[in-house]
């Protein structure tokens, strides 16, 4: 990666030399799971859930996506899915289900960042 | 103890696992589960090899709660630590995971270096202590087989009133050990663990104790015991009780409780018609039925005053038919998948006379070692140190102009005293043994030791020299060093002079 990529990962929400931190130092093992992240179907899940309005399946997903995006250093990602959970866990799905459409955009400019990596 | 050590990395997300294997590597060899059923299969597979587990709680198929909940039952736990390493890391978690004992929990997402040093210290506290049971064990089996050689000697004296039959005891505790062990291969009924099969082994050498209050002519009666006689007899399981009540808790109370057992109900039949009590059944400790039959094996394979000694198969045959007291179908089934070594033990322990000779010596070996003071252990040690460094070492006083050679016992330097002068021996040193080029260099490096030493200089020095140990053949390169021994007083100027042979 170089400086141009990194100052467009931080400007679009990856925190990238705390990513490296994450992985031991290793930006070939980040950039590696960077690369991951495209295979990852919590999003997904987390989609379907919300359509069918399922919290259990909602709660479960957005955890697992709020696991791999703290990883991955994806901070905005990483900040709305952490505030999903708390909804969750405080029984107010409905709080959770708004959230989604910011979650989306956020998801999907990351998407967009990472496809860029060769 | 295994050089590289083994880690086990459990989570379902394959990213976790992989930035805790990164952060490990190479220090540890790195197995994976992504559940708690895989958890489990691996630690089984390699309990012996795995220093330290790394746990997620929320994962398919078994959870880390259910993975600690098994550990912890089957065992694992003292000696394989578990630090859990979760999102779920609030209070009411916690206390969970460190109430199942885990030895740590630490929050997701997590810094690396700090997971690093905490799981590094957890591994060094658990080795640390396997090491100390390691060394607590080694010396708690010494203590007991200088205390075993001892009380099977008194035990012996006292059962006999002679010194014919040392092994006596010490095949029915073997006996004893034995059978129990039998049983638990076989059966897990009784509920038997290690311990408690040596404790019960111990105990059984006192289950004729006794006989201490039996007079001499109906112990040492050649001839059968007349009815009265017998009554007499039988009386030394209770009276063997009432000693060992007496002697109250000489080790634990489960000794104690075992050899009351034994010795008070070794002589009970299974159908109640034995002595002392009449017990019936499995009212009869299980202690007490195993030693029973290790008392007959032994009265009937060994020469008494009263029988000549009968071969193992008769032996056998005569218990299970059961012509010598009366035991269960079961134990006896037991105790004839034992027979074999039943045998071996009657044929590798059989009685001679006791040779004084070697007792005393193995026992004042462990006296000895007992009985090294701190002092002279720290002495052995430094010697042992000085031996695997493979130099010769000089003790220098400077104060006094006084050396002694430490090390080795035998100088190789021929001419050069064990203690001396310094000044007159270093002289005599360098013009004989190191080579002419180097002898300038050489005084020049001891005068200056000298000076330096006594005008209080702590440094390490070191130089090389070119000595010929026989002062005639080939010169070789030795590395002279100089340490200072800080004797806290700043009167005394001492070092230790270390010459070592440089392998060129």
């Amino acid at each position: 990666m170089d400086q141009e990529c990194i100052e467009k990962f931080n400007a679009g929400g990856i925190d990238v030399s705390d990513g490296i931190n994450r992985f031991a130092g290793s930006t070939d093992l980040y950039e590696k799971f960077l690369k991951k992240f495209k295979d990852d179907k919590t999003f997904e899940d987390l989609s379907k859930a919300i359509e069918t309005k399922n919290s259990d399946e909602g709660f479960k997903a957005a955890h697992a996506l709020k696991g791999v995006s703290g990883n991955l250093s994806m901070k905005y990602v990483y900040e709305i899915t952490s505030d999903m959970c708390t909804a969750f866990r405080a029984n107010e799905p409905e709080k959770a289900f708004e959230m989604y459409t910011a979650l989306k955009e956020k998801y999907e400019s990351v998407c967009r960042l990472i496809n860029e990596l060769k | 103890m295994p050089d590289r050590k083994v880690m086990l990395i459990v989570d379902d997300i394959e990213m976790n696992r992989a930035i805790l294997k990164e952060i490990f590597t190479p220090e540890y060899e790195i197995l994976e589960a992504s559940n708690g059923v895989q958890a489990l299969d691996i630690i089984h597979q390699n309990a012996n090899e795995i220093s330290i587990v790394l746990l997620d709680l929320i994962m398919p198929e078994m959870d880390g709660f259910e993975v600690m909940t098994k550990l912890s039952t089957e065992g694992y736990l003292p000696r394989i630590p578990v630090i859990v390493i979760t999102a779920e890391n609030d209070s009411e978690n916690e206390n969970n995971v460190l109430e199942l004992g885990a030895s740590d929990l630490i929050g997701k997402p997590f810094i690396p270096n700090v997971v690093k040093r905490r799981v590094n210290n957890v591994a060094s506290l658990y080795n640390y202590q396997l090491n100390l049971e390691g060394i607590a064990d080694d010396l708690s089996h010494r203590l007991r087989a200088s205390n075993d050689a001892v009380i099977d000697t008194l035990i012996s004296l006292i059962e006999h009133r002679s010194l014919e039959s040392g092994q006596h005891i010490l095949r029915i505790r073997k006996y004893t050990m034995t059978l129990l062990e039998q049983i638990v291969e076989m059966t897990g009924k009784y509920n038997l663990n290690e311990d408690m099969i040596r404790t019960m082994s111990e105990a059984s050498a006192l289950h004729d104790i006794g006989k201490v209050v039996i007079p001499d002519g109906i112990l040492n009666k050649p001839g059968r015991l007349t009815p009265e006689e017998f009554e007499i007899m039988k009386t030394h399981t209770t009276e063997g009780a009432k000693v060992i009540t007496r002697m109250g808790m000489i080790k634990d109370s489960l000794y104690s409780s075992y050899a009351y057992n034994i010795c008070r109900y070794h002589h009970e039949r299974w159908d109640g018609r034995g002595y002392s009590d009449g017990l019936k059944g499995n009212e009869i400790p299980i202690c007490a039925q195993v030693g029973g039959v290790a008392d007959v094996y032994d009265a009937l394979t060994t020469k008494r005053v009263y029988k000549p000694a009968y071969t193992h198969e008769q032996a056998v045959k005569m218990i299970t038919n059961g012509e010598c007291g009366l035991f269960s179908d079961e134990l006896m089934s037991y105790f004839i998948a034992a027979a074999d070594k039943f045998k071996s033990v009657a044929q590798n322990y059989g009685d001679e006379p006791l040779k004084f000779k070697n007792n005393d010596a193995k026992q004042n070996d462990m006296i000895d070692d007992i009985r090294d003071s701190a002092l002279r252990l720290d002495k052995l040690k430094y010697y042992a140190a000085l031996k695997a460094y493979g130099c010769t070492a000089i003790e220098a006083d400077y104060d006094r102009d006084t050396y002694s050679v430490v090390y080795p016992q035998a100088l190789m330097f021929e001419g050069v005293a064990q203690r001396g002068e310094i000044t007159k021996a270093a002289q005599y040193f360098i013009d004989t043994f190191v080579h002419p080029d180097d002898r300038d260099n050489a005084k020049k490096w001891m005068d200056e030791e000298k000076k330096k030493r006594l005008a209080g200089d702590m440094n390490d020095r070191t130089d090389e020299c070119v000595i010929c140990s026989d002062g005639r053949k080939d010169y070789k390169k030795y590395l002279i060093q100089s340490i200072a021994i800080d004797t806290q007083s700043t009167r005394r100027h001492r070092a230790l002079l270390v010459l070592k042979d440089i392998k060129s």
